[in-house]
């Protein structure tokens, strides 16, 4: 990458680095309040020609900023009672033109780039008497750093490094010059004489500096924050980039979950951040992607675009967002051309092929309980005693034979540039994934996407910006409803034998136990189920920057998604349960969304005395237009696997259509004070007006106070760099559901059929009201360490409430709960190893987050499979319901016939369940469950989803070009629902069942088992504690100073990379982390194991080359 | 370039001073109508009728509380499945969960909020007729009297149901303010008695004025003012008969006017094509689905019905015995015993069955109408001529009538369908005869028709199982509501 930046104007990025740009404002932005130090080198070259006549200064000032590109600012009092004269200009520097203005009227100027600031001469005085400090700044390479922000500690008085990485000011001596610069970090340096220093900056390894957007005034420094907004950045992204971008967050933020409902290829992931935030309703946080507000989740991103990423957890920095916010913000932003110096071109390509398979398949028995006779399972005879010893005369491998490793590759190729002159850049990028995931015959997913981010400066004070997006993906769905066919296949079963029907592939009845389940290779071979996904994201913003202090801005942003689905079950198809042929079933449906927005923005931003004031005002229109319609029948018309047309479907017609619209009005307005960099102030207020709130509270506030006391600027605590404190309390919202506020009857067919829902006008969002504190330090130079604990209570839930039969309405959308959640988060950096071949940096995140349902104002209900979620007033959000099998005898003294006593009629057995004394060892023996006086089952509580703590190591060291980096994750305690093993008991194909090689008194029979089947009952809440080895790769990186030049390559990367690898659990499905969505929570909730494409493992290599 | 950023300016002032002059706020929802829309325009009226039939009737075939309370018959068994509905027929039987369950899929509700959700339509439209004296003019013709009579009828049939399942209910009329309504309960005998008077004004209508509905109310069904009248009183009679909840109380019932209904009833089976919107398969929730009553053959015929058809075979042995898997094929003296049913040993269903307990064994599956509960294809039976002659022929002897005609009406189906020997007025088991038509020809017609009748029954061995609800309690949600203690029944001595 060249390093010959070329800056001009006043905060044109022409820089190596985005960071650079963003130093370059923060150092005008500074200089406008700060005293006269120096001229620029730019501005001490430029050249001016101009003529007045009988002018004042002020007319001759205004005449140079005619003529020129410079802005002068002074005090009216100083150019009061000067005399008029003439003036002619031919071609001289500006700073001999200013000489002479200037000359033997006590003033002196200021410049910086465009930017003269004329002065008392007084001032200059003062500073004349002071010392000229100059020097060069550079980083550990020795490539010196232009844009390097110094001042002095306690003064107003500061200046940047010019593209050289040269400065001067000036300065006394014992004065402290403070060097601080994006990416780098900040150095005290104390003035003890006057011979030219020469800095070394290091990277900021602890990211102290690092500058956060989301959920702020403007860009505002990490270590300046009041509140909590968690930072990854592309480097931790492109180490291990995922297909689906939302698993690459895992792990890299303290208190996200990321859960994959279906962990197909190209489905999408449910995000948590900080817990959940509604009862009924989406988890999932607002995506912004280069300021779109998107209306899709993550799945048609690549990872290999990002720039970084920025993730807003609570209500305090994401009431910026207002109603769309309380599941916290997720902010994308991607590479831009601007990013590089000016005149530089850069040229990536990444190629990754590897393969995906799935690391642990649940075990199944070896042995049966039907007879075993002539070398073959009678299927229609149990064995006498009813026990699984009886082994299959042969087992066959269906597991293996419906899994196949799948292929995985992806291939980018990108390209930036940047313009000599810095004023226009472009980044773009071509993306092709093709990912098989782990089901024979799939094609899982095959995306493109095509990328151009482009920013050009009309001129020094309008810039203009552009992000397109456009991605098309492909996605086979035929896995995606026979998981559960799959599961109870028979362990003798052969999947890949033909029919004996007609000799076609996969014999579709393999099962003997239960012949109503079909082989699914046969369904999936035999059918088609697919999704056409387009989706085009575009954002095109104005910047317009009249005054230093002043900034505007028009935005206007679209996200448009278009889906197509498909599915058709042929005509003709062999049936697993009966003789027939199939007739056939067709499908289609279209889905449509197109979210747009235009945003106006101003922003000031000035430095009065000590203190330093932001403020923002925002106007945010959004229009959200969804559309929906679909047809399928059956009874086709023709055989075939070419039919497309709905009109072969002759029976069984069904039509369905849906739309909606939303239409927005935000303004919002932001305040940001720092005094003398120690105290911080924030505030916030912001009023949604949204079409979905019910007519009588169309407008809604949020808001937000936070304030911060950076302790290490006041007191200097021996071993730590910072130490911050923290507070704030905000209000943010969620929108309800686009129908709910609606009086409602419904249609079928044609007919009006009775009252749905009753309208609500008085409907308003959910509110997240949280309180944070928290704690930031650095210390040791090596280690950085963040706390947070949020309180925060989600009022106003919106839940659709049962009304009496009555009304004949069936229910009424209310604000009708509130959920109180405790947040406790913690993540420690450090930078362990730091020398010339060394390094190693690790992070640690650790988080506990409990949930209540504090407030219901309708009856308690379940959800899940007839009920085993239960949401009730006073339990955790996230309770597991059911019945619970007696573990000790004071569990069941209340079944105790009269005159017995428990121990006499009661034992515990060796598996630890209470059994009725006088079946042990018999085939009655079972189980006995707790029961209510009354002498039903007790509906109790049998689990919960809550983890005590989520933790997540990540490892980054490398040495020299070789770099090993691990991402671990563990969850203590939490439970889910195996609901699927309690299908494979049922089916008889578990290996619970399997009694081969086991003592005579330790043998259960089938009945035994058949009793633990029992629906929603303890035995299959299973502990879902893990750890996980998430990600993991191992790179090697030739340099340009091995490659020599050699096709011009400056990079070549070569690495292997791992995903999902290893998993150590006691849990006994696919994985621990499995979820459910459904009545509308999401699966990082609903712990329910059933019928989900399980997580798989991937493996590959990769090659990244850059020139 | 300067003057930009007058523009600027210009367009945020704009902005944050006319923000009410963006887009309006109010969307409109046009996905489904409002109550406004909906009875805005008279000439929908019987439009409106005809969509609170199909709730009515897919509440009345549809899944609960049929899938719970037909096996609690034992006249059908679910052989797996719950949703609530194993306590109703689990042997011993136990009082029946009234909780938060799904209000279409849980035993308790979907008949509950089913029939009630038809019943605001019914009032809105009497209320505008009857109080508001709204006529139904379509084109030039005036259909008010027959959207009055099917209004009466309807109004009849959703409370006749209710009062047939709950124990008590709200009577809320087209006379009733709502936001006043103080929510007290009506036991299930007034609640009959309002039915029965509301389908009577609708038998009044349908006798003394002429009509042809302007549309079809139900698939396969445009009324006359006489297909109407006689539907309504075949219903009542039903209605007024099957209310009992003992043996006493149906003894005590006014048999007489059962039989003045009966005789003016049907005499062609009262049939509902099976189409979209209106469901086609008994207790069906969706179509395919595993709660269908035959598709996978997971659903049989109960052990007792066809001990009942089959006495003296000992693969019909009844109660199923203990342990045993597996039993041979069954030879019964009746005909219909192979025409309807059929012999399936397949393991799996037998293999939940012996987790769900053996009482709910069987190796039989329901054959007839098998186009229809297997497809979907076809009408569906919901009542059939011989339900009216067999409430007839019951009347005829309760009310010491002419039991030779009562046989005549048993034999229709008896000798006919059934070859059996023919009964005869002398007959001293005349009512377990006519019972035993009862249970094998309507079986599957009303899901419930079974359910009724061993509720009802006086006949000795022809009950319910002890212990089993003979009515439902209201549901935990309206309950809560209205702030009354959560109740139910089940289980010996808490029957009703």
């Amino acid at each position: 990458m060249k390093k010959t930046p070329n800056r001009k104007g006043n905060f044109i990025p022409c820089s190596d680095k985005n960071i650079f740009r963003i130093m370059k404002i923060s150092a005008l932005l500074l200089l406008v309040c700060l005293l006269p130090v120096s001229a620029s080198t730019y501005s001490q070259t430029k050249r001016v020609s101009f003529k007045v006549e009988q002018a004042t200064m002020k007319e001759t000032l205004h005449k140079i900023e005619q003529s020129t590109e410079f802005s002068f600012f002074y005090n009216d009092n100083l150019l009061v009672s000067e005399n008029k004269y003439t003036l002619e200009v031919e071609d001289e520097l500006i700073t001999d033109v200013l000489e002479k203005l200037l000359s033997g009227k006590s003033l002196d100027y200021v410049i910086n780039d465009k930017v003269i600031v004329i002065v008392p001469e007084k001032n200059q005085q003062t500073y004349t008497q002071q010392k000229l400090v100059s020097g060069t700044v550079c980083d550990d390479q020795g490539i010196s750093l232009p844009g390097v922000t110094i001042r002095i500690k306690g003064k107003n008085i500061g200046t940047t490094t010019d593209p050289d990485g040269y400065f001067e000011i000036q300065a006394e001596i014992d004065d402290v010059l403070i060097f601080s610069f994006i990416g780098m970090r900040e150095q005290e340096v104390i003035i003890q004489d006057y011979t030219p220093l020469t800095i070394v900056m290091e990277n900021d390894l602890l990211r102290l500096e690092e500058v956060v957007v989301t959920g702020v005034v403007a860009q505002t420094q990490r270590k300046k924050l009041s509140f909590t907004v968690e930072k990854i950045n592309s480097d931790l992204l492109q180490t291990v980039p995922a297909a689906n971008l939302a698993n690459s967050l895992t792990g890299k933020v303290a208190g996200i979950k990321i859960s994959n409902n279906a962990g197909s290829p190209g489905a999408d992931a449910d995000i948590q951040l900080r817990g959940a935030t509604a009862i009924f309703g989406s988890s999932n946080p607002l995506i912004i992607i280069d300021g779109i507000l998107t209306e899709g989740r993550l799945s048609d991103i690549n990872s290999e675009d990002i720039e970084s990423i920025e993730v807003v957890k609570g209500a305090s920095a994401s009431s910026l967002y207002g109603s769309r916010a309380a599941n916290g913000v997720i902010h994308i932003k991607t590479k831009r051309g601007s990013n590089l110096s000016s005149g530089s071109t850069e040229i990536n390509y990444r190629s990754e092929f590897g393969a995906s398979y799935i690391p642990f398949t649940p075990e199944k028995t070896t042995a049966t309980n039907f007879i075993v006779s002539g070398g073959a399972v009678d299927y229609n005879t149990p064995s006498a005693d009813g026990i699984y010893d009886n082994p299959y005369p042969t087992l066959t491998d269906p597991v293996g034979q419906f899994f196949n490793p799948g292929s995985y590759n992806t291939n980018y190729l990108s390209y930036s540039t940047n313009s000599q002159d810095g004023r226009t850049s472009l980044f773009g990028s071509l993306h092709y994934t093709d990912e098989a995931g782990v089901v024979k015959l799939t094609d899982g997913m095959q995306r493109t996407n095509f990328r151009i981010n482009a920013d050009h400066w009309i001129s020094d004070k309008i810039k203009v910006t552009t992000s397109n997006l456009y991605s098309q993906s492909t996605i086979d769905q035929r896995a995606g409803g026979i998981w559960d066919l799959f599961y109870y296949a028979d362990p003798d079963v052969d999947l890949l034998a033909p029919n004996e029907e007609d000799g076609s592939a996969y014999n579709v009845d393999p099962n003997h136990n239960n012949p109503r389940l079909a082989n699914p290779l046969y369904l999936i071979n035999n059918s088609k189920n697919f999704e056409e996904r387009t989706r085009f994201l575009g954002h095109y913003a104005v910047q317009y920057k009249p005054l230093d202090y002043l900034d505007f801005s028009l935005a206007y942003g679209i996200d448009q998604i278009s889906r197509n689905s498909f599915s058709l079950s042929p005509k003709g198809l062999l049936q697993a349960d009966r003789d027939e042929l199939t007739y056939g079933s067709i499908y289609k449906s279209h889905n449509n969304t197109t979210a747009q927005t235009v945003q106006v923005d101003g922003f000031f931003y000035k430095k009065l005395g000590d203190f330093l004031t932001k403020a923002k005002l925002q106007y945010l229109y959004e229009s959200n237009e969804y559309s929906y319609f679909a047809g399928s029948g059956t009874h086709l018309a023709v055989k075939g696997m070419d039919v497309t047309s709905l009109e072969q479907a002759s029976e069984d017609i069904n039509i369905s259509s849906y739309e909606s619209a939303i239409v927005a009005n935000n303004v919002s307005g932001v305040f940001n004070l720092v005094y003398k960099d120690k105290y911080i102030f924030d505030a916030l207020i912001r009023q949604d007006g949204v079409s979905l709130f019910g007519a009588n509270v169309r407008w809604q506030t949020f808001y937000r106070m936070s304030g911060a006391w950076r302790v290490t600027e006041d007191f200097r605590i021996p071993g730590f760099e910072e130490l911050k404190v923290r507070a704030s309390y905000g209000v943010a919202g969620l929108r309800p559901p686009f129908e709910s506020q609606y009086e409602t009857v419904g249609l079928s067919d044609g007919t009006i059929t009775s009252p749905v829902a009753i309208g609500n006008a008085d409907l308003k969002p959910s509110f997240a009201k949280e309180t944070e504190l928290g704690l930031d330090a650095s210390f040791l130079n090596r280690f950085s360490f963040t706390f947070n604990y949020a309180h925060s209570f989600n009022t106003d839930q919106i839940l659709e409430v049962p009304v009496s039969a009555t009304t004949g309405f069936a229910t009424q959308w209310q604000n009708a709960g509130k959920l109180e959640s405790h947040a406790l988060e913690a993540s420690l950096k450090a930078n362990l190893i730091n020398s010339s071949d060394w390094n190693w940096d690790i992070t640690l995140l650790w988080d506990r987050i409990t949930q209540k349902v504090v407030e219901l104002n309708r009856p308690g209900y379940a959800i899940i499979s007839g009920g085993i979620f239960r949401i009730e007033e006073g339990q955790d959000f996230g309770t597991l319901y059911g019945h619970k099998w007696a573990t000790s005898l004071e569990e069941v003294a209340n079944q105790v016939p009269e005159g017995m006593a428990v121990e006499d009629y009661f034992t515990i057995n060796n598996q630890g369940f209470v059994v009725r004394t006088t079946t042990i060892g018999t085939v009655d023996e079972e189980p006995i469950k707790i029961k209510d006086d009354n002498g039903n089952d007790k509906e109790m509580v049998i689990g919960s989803v809550i983890p005590d703590f989520n933790m997540n190591l990540s490892s980054f060291l490398t040495y020299k070009n070789l770099e090993l980096y691990m991402l671990w994750g563990y969850q203590q305690g939490g439970e889910t629902y195996n609901h699927m093993r309690r299908y494979m008991m049922i089916n008889g194909v578990s290996s619970e069942l399997d009694q081969t090689g086991k003592p005579d008194n330790e043998v259960k029979s089938a009945k035994y088992f058949d009793r633990l089947t029992s629906w929603n009952n303890s035995h299959f809440v299973e502990d879902a504690s893990y750890v996980k080895l998430r990600e993991l790769s191992l790179n090697y990186s030739l340099k340009e100073n091995i490659l020599k030049g050699f096709l011009g390559i400056e990079r070549i990367r070569l690495g292997i990379v791992g995903r999902n690898l290893l998993t150590l659990t006691k849990y006994s499905g696919f994985d621990p982390e499995t979820g459910k969505s459904e009545e509308g929570v999401d699966s990082n909730v609903l712990k329910f194991d059933l019928s989900s494409y399980p997580n798989y493992a991937t493996v590959s290599g990769t090659i990244q080359i850059t020139f | 370039m300067k003057n930009l950023k007058y523009i600027f300016i210009l367009i945020i002032a704009i902005g944050l001073t006319h923000c009410d002059s963006f887009e309006d706020l109010e969307v409109p929802n046009y996905n489904n109508p409002d109550l406004d829309q909906v009875y805005s325009n008279v000439e929908d009226y019987p439009s409106l009728l005809s969509g609170a039939y199909s709730t009515w009737w897919n509440h009345c075939i549809g899944t609960n509380p049929n899938f719970a309370l037909a096996p609690a018959s034992e006249t059908m068994n679910t052989g797996y499945g719950s949703w609530g509905a194993t306590p109703y027929y689990r042997i011993p039987r136990e009082p029946v969960p009234n909780q938060d369950g799904d209000r279409v899929l849980y035993p308790t509700c979907g008949g509950w909020f089913g029939y009630y959700q038809a019943i605001p339509t019914v009032n809105n439209i009497l209320n505008k007729l009857v109080n508001d004296g709204l006529t139904v003019v379509i084109g030039e013709e005036d259909h008010t009297t027959s959207t009055l009579a099917h209004a009466y009828f309807l109004q009849g049939i959703l409370y006749g149901h209710l009062a047939l399942l709950y124990d008590k209910g709200f009577l809320v009329t087209e006379n009733t303010d709502i936001s006043s309504f103080d929510f007290e309960f009506t036991g299930y005998s007034s609640m009959m008695d309002f039915a029965i008077s509301r389908i009577e004004q609708a038998i009044q209508i349908c006798e003394s004025n002429t009509f042809t509905d302007p549309i079809e109310m139900m698939p396969g069904n445009t009324f006359t003012n006489e297909s109407l009248g006689r539907l309504a009183n075949s219903y009542a009679a039903r209605l007024l008969a099957y209310n009992a909840r003992t043996a006493s109380e149906t003894q005590a019932a006014d048999w007489g006017k059962i039989l003045a209904f009966a005789q003016k009833g049907i005499t062609t089976d009262f049939m509902v094509t099976s189409q979209p919107g209106w469901k086609g398969l008994a207790i069906e929730r969706d179509p395919y689905s595993y709660l269908d009553v035959t598709l996978w053959g997971w659903t049989r015929i109960h052990q007792r019905l066809l001990n009942m058809m089959a006495p003296d075979d000992p693969n019909a042995v009844y109660p199923w015995p203990y342990g045993v898997s597996t039993l041979g094929e069954i030879n019964s003296p009746d005909t219909r015993f192979d025409e309807y049913f059929t012999y399936n040993a397949s393991i799996p269903w037998a293999k939940y069955a012996t987790s769900k307990g053996y009482h709910i064994m069987s190796h039989y599956t329901f054959n007839r109408f098998s186009d229809l509960y297997d497809w979907g294809v076809g009408s569906v039976p919901f009542f059939l001529t011989t339900e009216n002659d067999l409430l007839i022929a019951e009347a005829l002897i309760r009310t010491n009538g002419d039991k030779g005609m009562a046989a005549g009406l048993i034999n229709k189906t008896r000798v006919t369908s059934g070859n059996l020997p023919a009964a005869d007025a002398s007959d001293t088991n005349l009512m377990e005869e006519l019972y035993y038509e009862r249970f094998v020809e309507l079986l599957m017609t009303y899901p419930l028709s079974g359910y009724f009748d061993r509720r009802r029954t006086d006949v000795e061995g022809m009950g319910l199982y002890e212990g089993t609800v003979r009515h439902l309690p209201v549901p935990y949600h309206e309950l809560v509501i209205h702030s009354y203690d959560i109740y139910t029944f089940g289980g010996a001595g808490n029957e009703m």
